[in-house]
């Protein structure tokens, strides 16, 4: 038994050895998209995998694409071209889907237009119909001329309930009669 | 079994449609008896679509590799509860699942409801029974769970197949969560069918009254409740596996999950125009519709492939099924309601623009504009492909562009809607409840700023969220202090003694507190901050005000899977705090990685440690890390939400007796003098509020 563990002793001394040796290279490899303006640049831009995700976002098992991809962008940074320059030369690999936004212009512009032209419009026709509903003349409503038959010690307890409930609502200043 | 299964679901699909025929005959000859056959063979739909359920379960639990649904999505070495979570994880098991939840639902509807309501329940009969004859049609004839493996023999015949092992499970749903976060969010999907009943059913028979708006309001919170939870959950199963540092990407099945919610949250607002002034009843009825189509449009998008989704586990061409529904049911409420419109006329008008009534209109406004955003934003690649010929993206820096400004009007409503009264608000009582509470979220703004909390969207939700919380605390605190003061008992059990005189108004603001502390969680977000790095055993990383100094790499084989897991001690100040073990994991059945995210969480910050791989130049090991402040809020939040819901469902305690004023049914310029009152009881579903 003591030879057995002695046994796996040694070998776990011997794999974690060969995972120093493997592992202990210094860790100074580049990894792509971790500069400031990389990270900012890829948040405008979409991994071309196929996964649906930011470039620098993505963690897309076995991802074809985002390594090179964020490559790319630190080696044209490195040469300091102008953010413009450095979306447009990815539009022009990938086309306009590589962008995470639509760009604010031609077609693409509905996209960005419509959600608060919708808003407004909603806007508009709830102020038409409050303004509407306002100057109606109110329909009559008719008065019942006499209610159900109740005990009076129900409606005592109505009442009592009632007029706590007051003034709860009065305490919250929602009485409406103010 | 399989032959078993597969016949119970052809009979459950018979009985659905005996179902839909017998009681179209007994809305017309008004027979009991074919009445009572109709709602039978709508229980026997249930009992057949659980056997149905249960004989494929039984094909998971026994390997049977036989069959091809079987084969596709289990392996002998997964785990049990994941072999019953399989059951949901692709096309044919999901569909079968739908309609078993929506089986159990028509059970509960259709047994409760017996002998109560005998104009309404024949309509509601028939259209659950429709809806459902439409997925088990799916299950029977186009996507059959069933279906077995087959090879040409050798006399050109298909003989029956069976496979020695199945490609196994998703790694991605290998995830415990996964085993809840589907049943959870179906359950709410799929629970919006019964509003959606009971609406179309009381504008095809031309219910009398609001008695079915009750009904309907209940049915919508239970899904909404379990909708909620579903969506957190999900979120909560991104954040934990997908490794990428979120919890909410915008994406399409994320969406799709969305926009019902949305519409759903609208309607249990409206719900209360109706219910007190009898208003809004076109809008109600449309927005249950709604969100009964945006739960099948939210299916149909994310299993026909039309948008592309990292969460869509299940395509196949079932598409045009789904565009046929959702046009037919468009079109059956479209001539209900055009043949019925008078029956929705508005019993009263609004009496003033600074009203409980008009806040709840810039509410709905507010929700349905967010949905159509989400809508719009999910669709618009489809749709620039189709009008320009190219396809654009539209990721998450529009959605959260266009939808956090909307999410903050709506934060600021949530504080406002509560102060305001129904009809008319004084600006005097605006002022007196409005005053403080934003006052002090001013200040909490101003002191937040210069200590770091600079984002003008973070500030703005950090502002409104101490404003709401404020208006709700409030509310709490002067009901329960006139409470206190007629009955002498302490504040904090005047606080549950008024919250539970009306369950529905005090669950609400509970909800509502859930909703700040979600806010406050995703305003978090705009201080994320991630740092990566190649690390072998004892290299050390710094991301304020952690240090993480890996210790070790080592594979752990299990029994389904191989994986590489980094042991990694985090010290915080210098002092050891914790050791976290992020791992990889690789899935020999069906050759596919998986992540296990290892996360340290407190309610100020998440420490987020990612194993993500090799580097494939050096073959080193690359430590992802991630500090997402607040995340923790989000979770709280969603459970206080659950909680709320939970509470408002609770029927009042003790049944509250009310004076009705006639002032209250009729217009004010004849209801000056109110000489008459009527007695009404609100106690099961409450009526204030």
């Amino acid at each position: 038994m003591a030879r057995q563990t002695k046994r796996i002793t040694w070998l776990y001394a011997a794999l974690l050895a060969a995972g120093l040796v493997v592992f202990a290279a210094p860790g100074g490899a580049q990894i792509p998209g971790q500069g400031e303006r990389s990270q900012k640049l890829g948040k405008r831009l979409m991994c071309m995998c196929g996964c649906n995700q930011i470039l620098v976002e993505c963690n897309h098992v076995g991802c074809s694409m985002s390594t090179a991809m964020l490559k790319e962008l630190d080696a044209r940074l490195a040469r300091n071209e102008p953010e413009d320059l450095v979306l447009q030369s990815f539009v022009q690999q990938y086309g306009e889907k590589v962008l995470a936004q639509p760009p604010m212009k031609n077609f693409s512009l509905v996209a960005w237009v419509m959600p608060f032209f919708a808003l407004l419009v909603g806007f508009l026709i709830i102020r038409f119909l409050l303004l509407r509903w306002r100057h109606q003349t109110p329909a009559v409503a008719g008065i019942p001329s006499s209610g159900p038959d109740i005990p009076p010690e129900m409606l005592e307890r109505a009442r009592r309930d009632m007029a706590l409930e007051d003034e709860i609502e009065e305490a919250d200043g929602k009485s409406g009669k103010d | 079994m399989d032959l078993f299964g597969s016949f119970a679901l052809l009979l459950a699909f018979a009985c659905a449609v005996y179902a839909i025929v017998a009681g179209i005959i007994a809305i017309r000859t008004r027979n009991p008896l074919i009445q009572k056959s109709a709602r039978h063979a709508g229980i026997a739909v249930c009992l057949l679509v659980m056997i149905g359920a249960a004989s494929l379960l039984y094909l998971f639990l026994t390997d049977d590799f036989s069959v091809s649904y079987v084969a596709s999505h289990s392996n002998r070495d997964l785990e049990t509860f994941f072999k019953v979570a399989a059951l949901w994880s692709g096309q044919e098991g999901s569909l079968l699942f739908w309609s078993l939840i929506l089986s159990i639902y028509t059970f509960f509807v259709l047994f409760t409801n017996r002998g109560k309501h005998p104009e309404l329940m024949p309509y509601v009969g028939v259209i659950l029974a429709s809806v459902q004859t439409f997925f088990l049609a799916l299950n029977v004839f186009v996507v059959s769970p069933f279906q077995v493996l087959g090879t040409a023999g050798a006399n050109g015949l298909m003989r029956l197949a069976s496979l020695p092992d199945g490609s196994g499970l998703n790694p991605l749903l290998q995830y415990p969560e996964m085993v809840a976060h589907p049943p959870t969010l179906y359950t709410g999907y799929v629970g919006f069918t019964i509003p959606f009943a009971f609406a179309l059913a009381a504008l095809l028979g031309r219910y009398p009254g609001e008695k079915w708006i009750h009904i309907t309001r209940k049915w919508t919170m239970i899904a909404w409740c379990f909708q909620s939870a579903g969506i957190l959950m999900g979120a909560h199963w991104a954040y934990a596996v997908l490794g990428w540092g979120g919890y909410w990407g915008w994406d399409p099945v994320e969406n799709a999950s969305l926009m019902p919610w949305l519409t759903g949250t609208a309607f249990l607002h409206s719900v209360m125009m109706q219910e007190k002034r009898g208003m809004l009843k076109v809008w109600n009825v449309w927005l249950v519709f709604t969100t009964f189509l945006l739960c099948i449009l939210g299916t149909f998008l994310t299993r026909s492939g039309v948008v592309s989704s990292v969460h869509a586990f299940a395509q196949s061409a079932i598409g045009p099924w789904f565009v046929g529904f959702i046009l037919l049911t468009l079109a059956v409420c479209s001539l209900a309601f055009f043949k019925n419109r008078d029956y929705l006329k508005s019993d009263n008008q609004l009496d003033s623009m600074v009203s409980r009534e008009s806040s709840f209109l810039f509410n709905n406004l507010i929700l349905l504009a967010a949905c159509f955003a989400v809508l719009w934003g999910t669709l618009f690649p489809v749709i620039s492909e189709w009008v320009q010929g190219s396809k654009i993206s539209v990721g998450p820096p529009f959605f959260n562009k266009v939808n956090i400004p909307i999410g903050l009007f709506l934060l600021f409503l949530t504080g406002v809607g509560p102060l305001l009264a129904w009809r008319r608000t004084s600006l005097e009582s605006l002022k007196r409840n409005f005053g403080w509470p934003l006052a002090a979220g001013l200040v909490a703004g101003a002191i937040a700023w210069p200590l770091g909390f600079s984002d003008i969207f973070a500030v703005t939700c950090l502002i409104l969220s101490v404003f709401v919380t404020l208006t709700i605390f409030g509310e709490f605190f002067r009901g329960a202090k006139v409470i206190s003061s007629r009955t002498g008992m302490n504040i904090f059990s005047s606080v549950g003694q008024l919250t539970m005189r009306n369950t529905r108004r005090y669950g609400g603001y509970v909800v509502h507190f859930g909703i700040v502390l979600i806010f406050i969680g995703i305003s978090g977000a705009a201080f994320n901050r991630d740092q990566q790095m190649e690390m072998g055993p004892g290299s050390r990383m710094e991301i304020r005000p952690y240090t993480l100094n890996m210790q070790m790499f080592e594979q752990r084989p299990a029994k389904n899977y191989t994986a590489e897991r980094a042991t990694v001690e985090v010290l915080k100040n210098g002092q050891p705090l914790v050791t976290l073990f992020p791992e990889k994991r690789f899935f020999p059945s069906n050759e596919m990685s998986g992540t296990m995210v290892a996360i340290y969480s407190t309610l100020k910050e998440d420490l987020y440690v990612v194993y993500a791989g090799r580097s494939p130049e050096n073959n080193q090991p690359i430590i992802h890390v991630y500090l997402n402040p607040l995340v923790k809020w989000i979770w709280l939040g969603g459970l206080i939400v659950v909680m709320g819901t939970g509470l408002a469902l609770l029927p009042n305690r003790q049944p509250v007796l009310a004076l009705k004023s006639v002032a209250e049914t009729a217009p004010p310029a004849v209801a000056e003098p109110a000489p008459h009152s009527l007695l009404t009881r609100s106690g099961s579903h409450g009526s204030a509020d």
